[in-house]
C-alpha cells in the first residue's frame, strides 16, 4: 500500500541531520482493520560533501581546515604553556595569524538502514503506524595534519639552536596530532567504525482529511521518540542517530488525478524540534572541536526542518507503477547556549549546522493487493524498488542510495 | 497468520535493533624506549666542566601584558646569549690557532706572538658582554615573577660543575642558594632515554633548600666549538609541578 512507503520517506536515518533517503508520496489510506508489516531496506554511501556554498567536494575538502599558530595556541590548556609558547612564537618571528598548517580529515561513510513497521487501519479515515529504523553506519576516519613551510622552519630552527626536545615535540605532534590532542584532553582515543543502533521510534497518525474521485489530501502527524545509541562528550566524534529529545513533524500531503493513468502528488512538512540540556564540550575556536572545558548543562536546540516535493506517477498496468520525483528540504542551524564559558564560543558549536539538500528519485512499485483479492495472487504484497540522488545541497553529505521496500497486508 | 507475522516481525526488530559499536583506535606516537646506554653519546673531544650554566624556574602565573612582553625578551636574550657565546668561542679557536701555528709557546717574545696574545686578552673582555647579557635575563627573571638560580657565575672561587661523561651523572657545585650559601647538588644515575635522533636525559635530586625534588630533562646537541645541554629543569611537589629553562655548556678540547 502506497501510505506506507510515504511514511518510510519522512524518516531520517540520521537524526537531525538532512541525508538523502527514500523517497515516496501518497495520499491514500489504509483500510479499516487491516494491518500492515514490511521491512524497508536502504544503502547509500557519502563520497562527497556540499559545502556551505553549495558547491560539490570530496569529503577530504569539507572537513579539512587551515590553522593558524593562534589555533595551536588554544590547544595548549596549561596557562604558563600558553604563555610561553606564545613568547616563544614572538621571539621566533612567528604571528598568530601566520598559517601552521592544515588539517585533512579523510571521511567517508556508508549506512545500511532496515525500517521496520507496524500499522493498523484504524478507521476509514485514519490508521496509526509504528516505525522502527534501525541504521548501520560504517565510518573510516583519517586525520593528519601537515604543517606549513612556517612550522617546518621553526622545528629546524629550534633543533639548529639544540632545543632538540621542543623541536621534537612539534614533529610528533605534527605527527598523530589527533591522537596527542584526544589523550591531553581525556577524550576516547577511539572512533566508532561500524554502529548498528535503532534509530528513534516513529509513531505516525495520518488523517485522509478529503477523498474524491480525482483529488485526495491527507495529513500525517507524527511523534518522533528519541531512542538508540548516544555519545558522550568524551567522544570526538560523535553521531547523531538519536534524536536525543521528542519532536514532532506535521505534514500535509496531496494528490492528484487528472488523467489516469497518470498522476502527481506533492507534500510539505516542518518538523519542530525543542530544546533540552546535555554535557557537551565547549570549542575553544571556530577551527577544533576538540576542548578540555564541559558545560554539563549545554542548552541544545537542533535545528527545526522543513520541505516540500513533488512526484509523477504512472501506472503501467493494476500491479506496476513507475514514478519520479524531485524533493527540497530545509533545516536551520542548530542552537547551543550556557552560562560557564563565553557566548562565542557555545556559537562555534552550530556553524555551518544550516542545510539544505535536493534529492530526485525514480522508483517503480509492484503491488499485488488488486491480485490477491480477485485471488490471482496468494499475498497481498507491495515491493518498491528506487534510486535517489543528491543533486543540490548545503552543508551536507552528497549521496546516493538504493531502497527496496516489502510490506506485507492482512486482516 | 497475523501474530506468526507480528512475531516475526518483533524478532527482526530486536535482533536488529540491538545495539552494537565496533571501535577503531587513533594512532598515538610510541612511548620513548628507556636506552641501556649508560654513556652520555657526543661526549668525547669535550671537558666534563661545565663552562656556562643558566638555569631559572619561570613563574607560576603570567598575569600582565608586560609580563608577556618580558617572557618573549627573555627568551631571545637566551637565544642571543648562545649565538653571541658560539661566535665568541669561534674567533678564540681561530686566535688560539694561530697562537700554536706560530709556535708562540717557544717564542713568546716573538712581535706576531705578543700581537696575538693581546688579541686573546681583547677579545676575552668581550666575555663581559656575554655575562651582562646572562644579568639581563636574571633581572627580566625576577621581574616577571621566576626564581633565578644561582651558578658557579656567582661564586667563581668554588670548583666548576662538571658532569662525568662515563656514569651520566651531574654535579653541580652551585645550584641556588640558602641563606647566602651556596647549595651543591649531585645528580647520579640518569635515566637514559632513546629519541629520534638524540638521547634524552633525565636527572632527578630531592631539593635542600624546599619540599620536592628537581627534574633535569635535558638533550645533548653539538657545535662546532662547544657540547650544550639545554631542556626544562622542573620543581616536583605533591600536586604541583613548576617548569623552568635550564642550559649549559662544555667545551671542545683542542689539541
Amino acid at each position: 500500500m502506497p501510505i506506507i512507503l510515504f511514511m518510510l520517506a519522512c524518516l531520517d536515518a540520521q537524526a537531525t541531520s538532512l541525508v538523502s533517503r527514500y523517497q515516496f508520496i501518497n495520499a491514500d489510506q489504509l483500510p479499516k482493520n487491516v494491518w500492515v508489516a514490511g521491512v524497508s531496506m536502504g544503502r547509500f554511501s557519502a563520497r562527497g560533501s556540499f559545502n556551505q556554498n553549495g558547491t560539490k567536494v570530496s569529503n577530504q575538502d569539507y572537513f579539512s581546515k587551515n590553522l593558524q599558530y593562534g589555533h595551536l595556541l588554544d590547544e595548549v590548556n596549561d596557562p604558563l604553556e600558553r604563555n610561553l609558547a606564545e613568547a616563544a612564537f614572538g621571539a621566533y618571528g612567528r604571528a598568530l595569524s601566520d598559517t601552521s598548517g592544515r588539517v585533512y580529515n579523510d571521511v567517508s561513510v556508508e549506512q545500511k538502514t532496515n525500517t521496520f513497521i507496524l500499522g493498523r487501519g484504524l478507521s476509514h479515515r485514519s490508521s496509526l503506524f509504528f516505525v522502527f529504523p534501525v541504521v548501520t553506519l560504517s565510518t573510516r576516519f583519517q586525520s593528519r595534519f601537515v604543517p606549513s613551510q612556517s612550522l617546518s622552519q621553526l622545528a629546524d630552527e629550534l633543533k639548529s639552536e639544540g632545543q632538540l626536545t621542543r623541536s621534537r615535540e612539534i614533529v610528533q605532534k605534527s605527527q598523530n596530532a589527533l591522537r596527542t590532542r584526544l589523550d591531553e584532553n581525556n577524550y576516547n582515543n577511539s572512533y566508532p567504525s561500524e554502529v548498528t543502533s535503532l534509530a528513534n521510534v516513529h509513531v505516525n497518525y495520518r488523517y485522509q482529511a478529503l477523498q474524491n474521485k480525482n483529488f485526495k489530501v491527507a495529513s500525517d502527524s507524527f511523534l518522533i521518540v528519541p531512542a538508540g545509541k548516544k555519545f558522550s562528550e568524551n567522544d570526538f566524534l560523535p553521531m547523531r542517530i538519536n534524536e536525543e529529545q521528542l519532536s514532532l513533524r506535521q505534514g500535509l500531503t496531496a494528490e492528484w488525478t487528472p488523467y489516469r493513468p497518470t498522476s502527481l502528488s506533492s507534500s510539505v512538512y516542518y518538523h519542530k524540534r525543542f530544546a533540552f540540556k546535555k554535557a557537551q564540550r565547549i570549542p575553544l575556536n571556530d577551527v577544533s572541536p576538540i576542548s578540555s572545558d564541559i558545560d554539563p548543562d549545554t542548552r541544545v536546540k537542533y535545528g527545526d526542518a522543513f520541505g516540500t516535493s513533488a512526484q509523477l506517477n504512472f501506472k503501467a498496468s493494476q500491479s506496476l507503477t513507475f514514478y519520479a520525483g524531485q524533493v527540497l528540504e530545509y533545516k536551520l542551524r542548530d542552537h547551543y547556549s550556557g552560562t560557564r564559558y563565553d557566548l562565542s564560543r557555545y556559537d562555534y558549536m552550530g556553524a555551518d549546522s544550516d542545510q539544505n539538500l535536493g534529492t530526485g528519485y525514480l522508483g517503480l512499485s509492484l503491488n499485488t493487493i488488486d491480485y490477491f483479492l480477485s485471488q490471482k495472487f496468494i499475498i497481498p504484497m507491495d515491493l518498491n524498488l528506487q534510486y535517489s540522488f543528491a543533486n543540490l545541497g548545503k552543508n551536507t553529505f552528497q549521496n546516493n542510495m538504493l531502497a527496496l521496500n516489502v510490506m506485507v497486508f492482512y486482516q | 497468520m497475523k501474530i506468526f507475522l507480528m512475531i516475526i516481525t518483533a524478532a527482526l526488530m530486536t535482533q536488529s535493533a540491538c545495539t552494537q559499536v565496533q571501535y577503531q583506535q587513533i594512532p598515538g606516537n610510541p612511548p620513548l624506549t628507556q636506552s641501556t646506554e649508560e654513556q652520555i653519546a657526543l661526549a668525547s673531544g669535550y671537558l666534563p666542566t661545565i663552562d656556562i650554566l643558566v638555569a631559572f624556574l619561570w613563574p607560576e602565573f603570567v598575569r600582565t601584558p608586560q609580563d608577556k612582553v618580558l617572557l618573549k625578551e627573555i627568551i631571545l636574550d637566551a637565544r642571543l646569549l648562545k649565538s653571541e657565546k658560539e661566535k665568541f668561542q669561534a674567533k678564540r679557536f681561530l686566535l688560539k690557532k694561530e697562537y700554536k701555528d706560530f709556535e708562540c709557546e717557544k717564542h713568546p717574545n716573538d712581535d706576531r706572538c705578543i700581537e696575538i696574545e693581546d688579541a686573546i686578552v681583547e677579545h676575552d673582555g668581550g666575555l663581559v658582554e656575554i655575562y651582562r647579557r646572562v644579568e639581563t635575563i636574571k633581572q627580566n627573571v625576577s621581574l616577571v615573577g621566576g626564581e633565578w638560580l644561582e651558578t658557579n657565575m656567582d661564586y667563581p672561587s668554588l670548583p666548576l660543575s662538571s658532569v662525568d661523561f662515563s656514569k651520566a651523572s651531574l654535579t653541580l657545585t652551585v645550584f641556588g642558594k640558602f641563606k647566602d650559601a651556596p647549595l651543591a647538588y649531585q645528580f647520579s644515575n640518569a635515566k637514559i632515554y632513546n629519541d629520534v635522533g638524540f638521547q634524552r636525559f633525565v636527572f632527578e635530586a630531592q631539593r635542600k633548600d624546599e619540599q620536592g625534588f628537581w627534574q633535569i630533562e635535558v638533550a645533548p646537541s653539538q657545535n662546532e666549538f662547544s657540547l650544550l645541554f639545554q631542556g626544562e629543569l622542573y620543581w616536583v611537589l605533591p600536586g604541583k609541578t613548576r617548569q623552568g629553562f635550564i642550559y649549559w655548556e662544555h667545551l671542545k678540547i683542542y689539541d
